[in-house]
């Protein structure tokens, strides 16, 4: 028989059972529904739709937040400042502070598009703990090659470039970055700028304390060249403080001095995407919406399971085996169909649930944190995956057990438990990582919508959210366990009389 | 009813897979409490005894199993035939079966639960503070806890007849609640799944907030699981009555 005739004979098969096809409808429903249903019994957050998120040039959630001592600058030119001292301000308790810096605090001189949060931009700047950096558009971080103490900066508007540079001595510059931001106005703010983010404690039992913390930065030596507009300087706070940022109790954002002697900033905020974690508080996010698939998965188990098992419990293996008596192209065709049933449920079931998800999250004033499209299709079809790799193993660890009952144990302990343990807060996050990446629960990896960049803190744990492999690599570690059921199983069903 | 009760003991002593279960479960317990207890750092001694039985997380998927198995196996054999003739009285088949597979997980739990405290004590990174009086009322808790989950299991394989079925639903009903709490953001919703979930308010999970106050196993939360097997165990019943086989 070949292939084809095979996996029509296997298709007909597994839709001739009402009960098994009921099953995997009911896994694209509960998959669908489960998550947006959860959501409605949520109650808005006191004090109206939560934090109104800033979003970013390509339209991911921003925090756009910082003390700006600025001025408007009309076509090419430079600012120059030395950053003389950098401290902090943090809470360390009620009504305590310390002068701890946090690290990545933020000095040094910007240029805004406009003076609209969320707005293109590009910064050359001092951080706490981790060196002179030159950022733009949110996410894009580059490093100073040399570490400085108190370097001067500078910042250059050149049509559509702007580049920073660092020097020691304000003679010799090196650059550390420039970028194009294409369409960018004439008129441009520009000017000192000073934030820092929050503390994030990742404590010994996992719980994520945060206090307020602000940053102090002295400037010395303030120059610019081109056509500014006439005045001084004016500052404000910009943009709020965000997601990540709050002012110590006592403390408030400005500005002291004058730009001919020196300029101290005090500033709280951050320029950098949001993450998740505990600087994000309650929201709604992507994974919340198919909060479903772990019921929908089990479905789908017992049927792939179940597929597999229903041929040896009357005998049927001997009829199938007789008709096609290659045992490996049988599994293949029971493979492909459970593979496709399950990809279908769940990347239907997906679909449908961030769509509802969002019109839910909506209509109970609960913000969505935003994500790109990209990342929402790939959480789509991951899913998809996911779940047909799911019930693969399922089928392949039914052929090799023979026994519903121990299969269906088998895989829920191996797959559904150790994200259970991994999640729970109390569990070292070292070993919640570790399970995380050795046993099939890894494949969860694909959920995770939220993003993580190096140059935010943010507790990146897996009861937040975050999983230590990338998400298609964790798809490949419950692939590469599928992989090896198969082959166990053709080897098996080849060796076995039945 | 004694005759039935000799009946069940020697079909299940006769299998040869209640035997591995047992093993399975005994393994799995003390291995994944003892890897726990390892990993991590206790403190109090409520807080030590919930980890080092930890493993019962995982040795309750195999104690459901076995009791799915004892009633769902007769009908995929076709034995319960043969079983029925035997013994007509349906109720002394059902309690039969239920007193054989709960002794034999309570036999089997005291010991896995024991040793786990044992392995955990030498494993441990801290210093346990284990008192008697603790120990034993985790053993207990916990045993019971794993005898009622067997239960539970016999009881959906009744009901539906099927093992698989069965012990799919249970280890449903047993690991999913907690997962799908801790999506919901509302502590009122979530607060009442961690009550009456069986997993949640039987063996204190740590899990969402308030873990941190449970006691390892509690007698309120263990009342809550037997009235889950108590629900299953009466599903099934009605299911023995109302079907032919």
């Amino acid at each position: 028989m070949t292939f084809v005739r095979q996996l029509r004979a296997e298709w007909t098969k597994f839709r001739s059972v009402r009960a098994w096809v009921l099953a995997v409808v009911g896994a694209a429903v509960v998959t669908a529904a489960l998550g947006p249903l959860n959501l409605s019994t949520q109650r808005a957050p006191s004090g109206g739709a939560g934090p109104a998120l800033v979003r970013g040039p390509a339209g991911q959630a921003v925090n756009d937040s910082f003390y700006f001592v600025h001025r408007q600058l009309a076509g090419d030119g430079t600012i120059t400042a030395r950053i003389t001292d950098l401290t902090g301000i943090t809470a360390t308790g009620p009504d305590r502070v310390s002068s701890e810096v946090q690290g990545w605090a933020k000095a040094g001189i910007i240029i805004k598009q406009s003076l609209s949060p969320g707005s293109p931009y590009a910064a050359i700047m001092l951080t706490g703990a981790h060196g002179v950096r030159f950022q733009d558009g949110y996410t894009h971080d580059t490093a100073a090659g040399s570490a400085i103490a108190a370097p001067w900066l500078r910042l250059t508007r050149r049509a559509d470039v702007i580049s920073g540079e660092e020097s020691a001595d304000g003679v010799h510059w090196q650059v550390v970055g420039s970028v194009r931001l294409s369409g960018l106005d004439a008129n441009v703010a520009a000017g000192l700028f000073v934030t820092s983010p929050s503390t994030v404690h990742v404590a010994v039992i996992d719980v994520p304390e945060t206090n307020p913390a602000a940053a102090v930065a002295t400037f010395g030596s303030v120059a610019v060249t081109g056509s500014w507009t006439p005045g001084s300087w004016s500052g404000g706070q910009f943009g709020g403080v965000g997601t990540s940022g709050s002012y110590p109790r006592g403390v408030s954002g400005g500005f002291t001095g004058t730009a001919e002697t020196s300029l101290t900033l005090t500033g709280a905020g951050d320029i950098a995407p949001v993450v998740g974690g505990s600087v994000l508080g309650t929201g709604a996010t992507v994974e919340g919406f198919i909060g479903g698939t772990f019921v929908g998965l089990v479905a789908l188990v017992v049927v792939a399971v179940s597929f597999m098992t229903a041929e040896y419990r009357r005998g049927l293996i001997s009829v199938t085996l007789a008709a096609c008596p290659r045992p490996g192209r049988v599994l293949a065709a029971k493979a492909a169909v459970v593979a496709g049933s399950g990809f279908a449920a769940g990347s239907l079931g997906a679909a449908v649930a961030i769509i509802a998800g969002r019109h839910v999250a909506g209509a109970h004033h609960i913000y969505t944190v935003p994500v790109s499209t990209p990342t929402v299709l790939r959480v789509e079809v991951g899913t998809g995956v996911l779940s047909a790799a799911m019930a693969v193993l399922a089928l392949a660890v039914g052929a090799v057990l023979r026994s519903g009952a121990s299969a269906i144990t088998l895989v829920m302990v191996a797959t559904v438990l150790p994200y259970l343990l991994a999640v729970s807060p109390g569990l070292p996050t070292v070993a919640a990582q570790w399970l995380l990446r050795v046993t099939p629960a890894a494949g969860f990896a694909i959920r995770q919508s939220l993003p993580r960049f190096a140059q935010v803190d943010s507790t990146y744990i897996p009861p937040d959210g975050y999983f230590p492999l990338a998400p298609w690599a964790g798809l490949a570690v419950l692939c590469g366990y599928c992989v090896v059921a198969l082959a166990a199983a053709a080897f098996l069903l080849r060796r076995r009389d039945v | 009813m004694r005759a039935a009760l000799r009946a069940e003991w020697i079909k299940q002593r006769s299998i040869a897979s209640t035997w591995w279960a047992l093993a399975a479960m005994v393994v799995a317990t003390v291995g994944g409490g003892a890897a726990m207890a390892a990993l991590v750092r206790a403190d109090t001694a409520d807080d030590f005894a919930r980890w080092a039985l930890a493993g019962a997380m995982l040795g309750q998927a195999v104690a459901a199993a076995l009791g799915a198995a004892s009633m769902g196996d007769e009908y995929r054999s076709g034995l319960i035939l043969i079983t029925l003739t035997a013994i007509p009285r349906r109720d002394f088949l059902l309690a039969a079966k239920a007193t054989v597979a709960a002794g034999t997980i309570l036999v089997a739990g005291v010991f896995a639960t024991a040793v786990s405290l044992l392995a955990a004590t030498l494993t441990s990174r801290g210093a346990p503070h284990l008192t008697p009086s603790t120990a034993l009322r985790a053993v207990l808790a916990t045993t019971i806890y794993l005898a009622l989950t067997a239960l539970l299991a016999l009881g959906a394989a009744t009901a539906f007849r099927s093992t698989a079925t069965a012990t799919a639903l249970t280890l449903a009903l047993l690991y999913l609640p907690p997962l799908l709490a801790a999506l919901i953001a509302d502590p009122a919703w979530q607060l009442p799944i961690q009550h009456f979930a069986p997993m949640s308010a039987g063996l204190a999970p740590p899990i969402g907030p308030g873990a941190e106050r449970h006691q390892p196993a509690s007698w309120g939360g263990l009342g809550i699981v037997a009235l889950w097997a108590l629900a299953a165990l009466a599903a099934g019943r009605q299911a023995l009555r109302i079907h032919d086989v």
